[in-house]
């Protein structure tokens, strides 16, 4: 297999790397970057565990090719963050207890971060129809859906 | 589980696209969106030799209005841009429902217009691990010379399971193929081959550059309806698509076609101009309609539901997909 050089940007920093056509954005992430907030759940694509936001669209990971996004904007759970301050979504999941084992918290998360940027005033069943893809086996998913209600509010206040 | 190995080609146009094809054609396969080949590619169901990305070909991407008012919608087009086109939305309505209906919103980021098209048929006994496989005998689909669904079976039943096929077979859709030199469209259906094994009557070295929509004529009604056990991520366990032109008066069916998907090796056309050429819309109509999905559809136990329960629930979606569209 001929190595490819790319060069990712994830969470606003390029990273120059050599990878073979058969590593995924995942893999890529969590072996070479050490980002280990993104998780490998089933692996095919089903269970949403490996969500990352590319150009701020939720994607599998983990049925991404690193060599397919070179040069796209590719936001992790450890971009959110800003410094110490959390992002509202995250604030959110936390205050509403939406975050038992914690697994499929990163792919939650940050899908729910790419529908509110779109969606400011969301009604819950756009709510349930925006996580649909990704599965929990703690919540119940209630606590998620408030989480995200109060996430859209603290965004819309955040925004003026 | 890591993907086998490949070597990558990433063209930037058909051209350069069509050149791969010729030369690697029978050991390449095109990636699009990734949903089907990659899950494919890691449950060691497919390991090509060579994998050729696609999407950085721009030309195979977007939604067009031809002259002669056609749609012409790029294979790479991603379902969350048939989504959210207005043309769509607005003149293929139905279209706009089974694309809603595929997996699901991070899915439909990804999946791709032709690669739905172009999916895989499928089986429990086969969409498995390498390791779940070895407990059973290798199957037809897998190379081997028996069927695990299907006891006795001479063939290959795995089941089609795609949710625009049907839609816009209904829709009277073409699609177009391309390879080095030449080009050809082709009702979509004939696309499908029925057979469980090589569903598609696509050659190694062609490539599905679109699918062209006719004009959307007056007064025509479309309705997608999809049996899940989720109402997202699911496959359909069977489903319905109804497309029907109605007199001004509404009361007379004056062309229609019933597309079942999920009911056999490949898209199942019930009726296309025979029962509802020139029909009275009456209960009676839906009704005969109803029963001849019921007699078309031919599951085998080969997803999640017993195949008597899906036979069953083509008729009732048939009844659905029909008053719905009729808003009856």
């Amino acid at each position: 297999m001929t190595l490819i050089p790319i060069t990712l940007l994830v969470n606003g920093e390029p990273y120059n790397l050599t990878v073979p056509p058969n590593k995924t954005l995942l893999e890529v992430l969590r072996e070479d970057l050490e980002l280990m907030g993104t998780r490998e759940g089933c692996g095919v694509g089903a269970c949403g565990a490996c969500t990352v936001l590319i150009d701020n669209v939720p994607v599998r990971s983990c049925l991404t090719l690193a060599a397919d996004v070179q040069g796209l904007s590719i936001t992790t759970i450890e971009g959110l963050a800003e410094g110490q301050k959390l992002h509202p979504v995250q604030e959110a999941f936390v205050e509403r207890h939406a975050i038992q084992c914690g697994y499929c918290s990163s792919g939650m998360i940050l899908t729910a971060k790419a529908f509110l940027d779109k969606k400011k005033r969301p009604k819950k069943d756009e709510i349930k129809k925006a996580i649909s893809g990704n599965i929990c086996r703690c919540t119940g998913y209630t606590k998620i859906e408030d989480a995200i209600a109060t996430a859209a509010k603290k965004m819309t206040k955040k925004s003026g | 589980m890591k993907l086998p190995e490949f070597e990558y080609f990433s063209p930037r146009d058909i051209p350069s696209t069509l050149e791969l094809l010729a030369i690697h054609g029978a050991q390449a396969s095109l990636l699009a969106g990734g949903t089907d080949l990659l899950v494919r590619m890691r449950q060691r169901l497919a390991a090509p030799g060579v994998v050729i990305n696609l999407k950085d070909v721009e030309e195979l991407k977007g939604i067009e209005k031809q002259k002669d008012g056609s749609i012409l919608i790029g294979a790479l087009t991603t379902l969350t841009e048939l989504l959210e086109s207005s043309l769509i939305r607005k003149k293929y309505p139905g279209l706009h429902q089974a694309a809603e209906a595929v997996a699901a919103p991070p899915l439909q980021n990804m999946g791709t217009v032709g690669g739905n098209l172009l999916q895989e048929t499928r089986c429990l006994y086969y969409n498995q691990t390498a390791a779940w496989r070895r407990a059973k005998p290798v199957c037809f689909k897998a190379g081997g010379e028996t069927c695990n669904t299907v006891k006795g079976g001479k063939h290959c039943f795995a089941t089609y399971q795609g949710d625009l096929a049907p839609m816009l077979i209904a829709l009277s859709a073409r699609v177009v193929l391309s390879r080095k030199g030449e080009s050809r469209a082709l009702p979509l259906e004939a696309l499908y081959s029925g057979k469980g094994k090589r569903p598609h009557n696509k050659d190694a070295d062609e490539l599905l550059q679109g699918v062209l929509l006719p004009p959307a004529e007056k007064n025509t009604v479309c309705r997608y309806e999809k049996l899940r056990l989720r109402q997202a991520l699911d496959y359909p366990l069977v489903g319905a698509a109804v497309c029907l032109t109605l007199s001004d008066d509404g009361k007379l069916c004056k062309s229609g076609c019933l597309v079942l998907t999920a009911a056999g090796s490949g898209p199942v056309i019930v009726d296309d101009n025979a029962m509802m050429k020139d029909a009275e819309i009456t209960d009676a109509w839906i009704d005969a309609l109803a029963e001849a999905a019921y007699k078309a559809a031919k599951p085998v136990p080969n997803v999640l539901t017993p195949p008597a329960y899906r036979k069953r629930m083509a008729r009732v979606l048939t009844r659905r997909a029909l008053n719905k569209a009729l808003a009856r």
